[in-house]
């Protein structure tokens, strides 16, 4: 909670920032747009038509969809010796716009197209320019609807910048999505009701501008509710004067607890070494791999397993060294960036069950599970069933699951051991998996490559020969006993990733006279 | 002052013509009322005098000036213009209604606020009363009389008013008919008007137009009309005030003959 409350007020000054800047984009889209549109009746449909199905994709995936578009700004821009970020702001902003231009643009057309038309021609007919009708009668009459798209669209952005957490941009959804992953509901509901809170803010400031008598009492109302939104999202920059003019590196996360705390781990050594840290945590996937060195992330932790199935598209599994010195040459090749090494434990898939069903049905490798698989729910988060591994593990074992199930990666263990699912495809670091007296089954065909973790660095930061001296002792230096005690802490007693950081680097410190 | 050369208006291409080869000429000074049914292209032919509506043929002169070769908004503001709607500027309050065209016009403030309160006394409104009341606020009669007020702003020499009596009770109707005339006389103004109502013309106007169909049939002063009007229709349109006038008339007389009786 404490580790919750301290990151608070700079997570709700740039979750605000996020807001306010998306909104002013949106409005400075939607409203000319709409002056438009409520002047030209042939492109009204069309126009509202697009604008509706921006809507309807799902936020999440609009969030998600701007980093591959940003990459190939990116890679565009570079042309033109530009460096343009890949992650966080460009992204967020541009979804959370598109996303709040539908209410604005929908209610401007509507609000316009309801003036009274003989007011309109009383106004051209005592000689106003076209431009006067609009700013002197049409947009004054229109207001109010106009005002009502816009505290729609306020609330939406605030809501929806929640979830901005995955493409790498710091906004309140840091506090729901970590929250969730480390099983922190304090934090989860932290992140929830600051969200909450600031929608209410922001509808009641809006609100009691268009209730405002007179033009005066609402440019105070504005000027001032204006100046305090200001400064509570110009907290991240206050921050970061004082964070003097150090160089600053980029660690990325994925989002689970591992990745959080191996992102702190990474951290501590990188600011013992005298570097800014930020930390961009809850990245999917393919997103945090696809913004090493485009602008976005320095440094990270992926699996080996992960980079070639996904990345190399192989289906085939080799043995790990070999995987190793494969990956290294892809990353140099194909992406310019540096494999620096193992850190010495696996995150495997590794498919458990509850040990008592090991044990009544003799259950010791995966090949044991398919004369029952019929009978059974297999459990696995949101990638697995879609990953080559899969395809490999039910080929090579001809499994046929009577029931497939994807869970959140924080509920998958509670999900085995409550009987929602009879198997799941964990992760071997994790905590739980001792915590819930699960057992990992054998697979004795090698179908499931090895996912050791590696630590990645962009090309930039390799370079620098400080950073790579910082982060070399800890190549080989993470046996998996560790881990699993890092991630059990977070997991299972509550501690934070902050702790669990600081415990895991200390241990690995006395490992090493 | 006004003169209309050949006016057509179509919104069709020229299928259908809602004002057809219309030839007017008005005087400055005059007071003219166009009078038509609905349809008959009587408030097109009013609008085609500001280019609210564009001639397809034809030319419109006012004050010597081929109105095509003169910038509309300029046009506009040296005109007054009093809508049947009335439509004040709801969001408005009376004296921001009455400043709109000297407002337009980049008059200074003090001019303007002498301006106002001038104009509102000037249609019978007290100006410490009304100035900042908003048009919600106002009955139909007082609405119109900002309307005028509003129209009469940056002293204009032209006054074009659409049906300007149509949503008044029959006593406001009246006072204002009385006031519009008395404006017209004081401000030297030239003064169109559109009415569907033929006493009504008769009455205020001193030359008087008819229109059916898009067509001017018939134009005179209304003593002229009243004498002998040659077309059937306007014959017929001269009727209902004339039976009126009989039997108010009738009435009047049989009251005398009473009254003298022992």
């Amino acid at each position: 909670m404490t580790q919750a409350l301290e990151q608070l007020p700079s997570l709700i000054g740039a979750h605000l920032q996020l807001t306010l800047v998306a909104l002013a984009v949106a409005l400075g889209i939607s409203l000319p747009l709409g002056v438009l549109l409520a002047r030209s009746p042939r492109l009204r449909g069309p126009a509202l038509g697009v604008a509706g199905v921006l809507q309807t994709i799902p936020s999440l995936a609009l969030l998600a969809l701007m980093v591959p578009v940003f990459v190939a700004v990116h890679q565009l821009a570079a042309l033109v010796g530009l460096d343009t970020p890949v992650l966080g702001f460009l992204p967020a902003i541009s979804a959370l716009s598109l996303y709040g231009i539908l209410p604005v643009l929908r209610n401007t057309v509507t609000g316009l197209s309801e003036v009274d038309d003989k007011l309109v021609e009383a106004a051209r007919g005592l000689g106003m320019t076209e431009a006067q009708v609009l700013a002197q009668v049409q947009l004054p009459l229109a207001a109010p609807i106009i005002f009502a798209g816009i505290r729609t669209a306020a609330v939406w952005v605030v809501g929806t910048a929640t979830l901005a957490t995955p493409v790498g941009q710091r906004c309140l959804g840091d506090l729901i999505f970590g929250g969730l992953q480390t099983r922190s509901w304090d934090a989860v509901l932290l992140g929830c009701v600051s969200a909450a809170g600031l929608a209410l803010v922001l509808d009641a400031l809006l609100g009691a501008m268009e209730r405002a008598k007179s033009g005066r009492i609402r440019t105070w109302i504005g000027a001032i509710g204006g100046a305090v939104l200001l400064a509570t999202a110009s907290v991240p920059a206050f921050a970061g004067l004082f964070r003097g003019d150090a160089p600053t590196i980029v660690v990325g996360a994925k989002g689970f607890t591992e990745q959080f705390i191996l992102a702190r781990l990474l951290e501590r050594r990188l600011e013992g070494a005298g570097y800014d840290v930020r930390i961009r945590e809850g990245l999917g996937s393919t997103i945090v791999f696809d913004s090493l060195g485009d602008g976005g992330v320095d440094v990270y932790v992926d699996y080996s397993g992960t980079i070639w199935a996904n990345h190399m598209g192989r289906t085939d599994t080799a043995p790990a060294e070999q995987v190793l010195d494969t990956l290294g040459r892809f990353m140099r090749e194909e992406k310019g960036s540096v494999l620096l090494g193992p850190l010495g434990f696996e995150n495997a898939y590794a498919v458990a069950v509850r040990r008592a069903d090991a044990e009544s049905h003799g259950w010791t490798s995966v090949a044991d599970l398919s004369r029952d698989s019929a009978d059974l729910t297999l459990g696995a988060d949101y990638e697995f069933f879609q990953r080559p591994e899969w395809e490999a593990l039910e080929s090579a074992y001809t499994l046929d699951f009577g029931n497939q199930r994807t869970f959140d990666p924080t509920f998958l263990y509670d999900a085995v051991n409550s009987g929602e699912a009879d198997a799941i495809a964990a992760f071997s670091s994790d905590g739980r998996i001792a915590a819930f007296d699960l057992v990992t089954l054998d697979d004795p065909k090698q179908a499931l490559p090895p996912y050791d973790a590696i630590l990645l660095l962009s090309g930039d930061a390799a370079a620098d020969p400080a950073v790579t001296d910082a982060l070399q002792p800890l190549v080989n230096g993470v046996p998996i006993e560790l881990m699993r005690e890092a991630n059990r802490l977070v997991d299972q007693e509550g501690k934070s990733t902050d702790q669990a950081a600081e415990w895991l680097d200390d241990a690995i410190r006395s490992r090493r006279p | 002052m006004i003169e209309l050369r050949s006016v057509s208006k179509s919104w069709d291409g020229g299928q259908t013509w809602s004002v057809k080869d219309v030839s007017l000429t008005l005087p400055e000074g005059r007071f003219l009322a166009l009078v038509g049914e609905s349809g008959s292209g009587k408030t097109t032919t009013l609008k085609l005098l500001n280019r609210l509506v564009e001639p397809t043929e034809g030319q419109v002169f006012v004050g010597g000036e081929d109105i095509s070769t003169v910038d509309p908004v300029q046009l506009r503001r040296r005109m007054g213009w009093v809508l049947q709607a009335i439509a004040l500027f709801p969001h408005w309050t009376v004296a921001r209604n009455v400043e709109t065209v000297p407002r337009l016009l980049g008059w200074e403030t003090s001019r303007i606020r002498t301006r106002v309160d001038e104009l509102l006394s000037l249609v019978g409104l007290d100006p410490s009363i009304y100035r900042d009341r908003l048009p919600a606020q106002l009955s139909g009669g007082q609405r119109q009389r900002v309307g005028v007020a509003r129209a009469l702003a940056a002293e204009p020499s032209l006054l074009l008013m659409d049906e300007p009596f149509g949503a008044l009770d029959p006593v406001t109707r009246d006072a204002l008919q009385r006031d519009i005339l008395r404006l017209h006389a004081e401000l030297s103004l030239t003064t169109v008007m559109v009415t569907h109502d033929m006493a009504e013309a008769l009455t205020l106007a001193d030359q008087v137009a008819i229109m059916k169909d898009g067509q001017l049939v018939e134009e005179g002063t209304p003593r002229d009309l009243l004498n002998g009007a040659s077309h059937p229709y306007v014959r017929d349109l001269l009727q209902t005030p004339l039976r009126h006038a009989e039997a108010l008339h009738a009435l009047a007389e049989a009251e005398d003959d009473a009254g003298r009786a022992p």
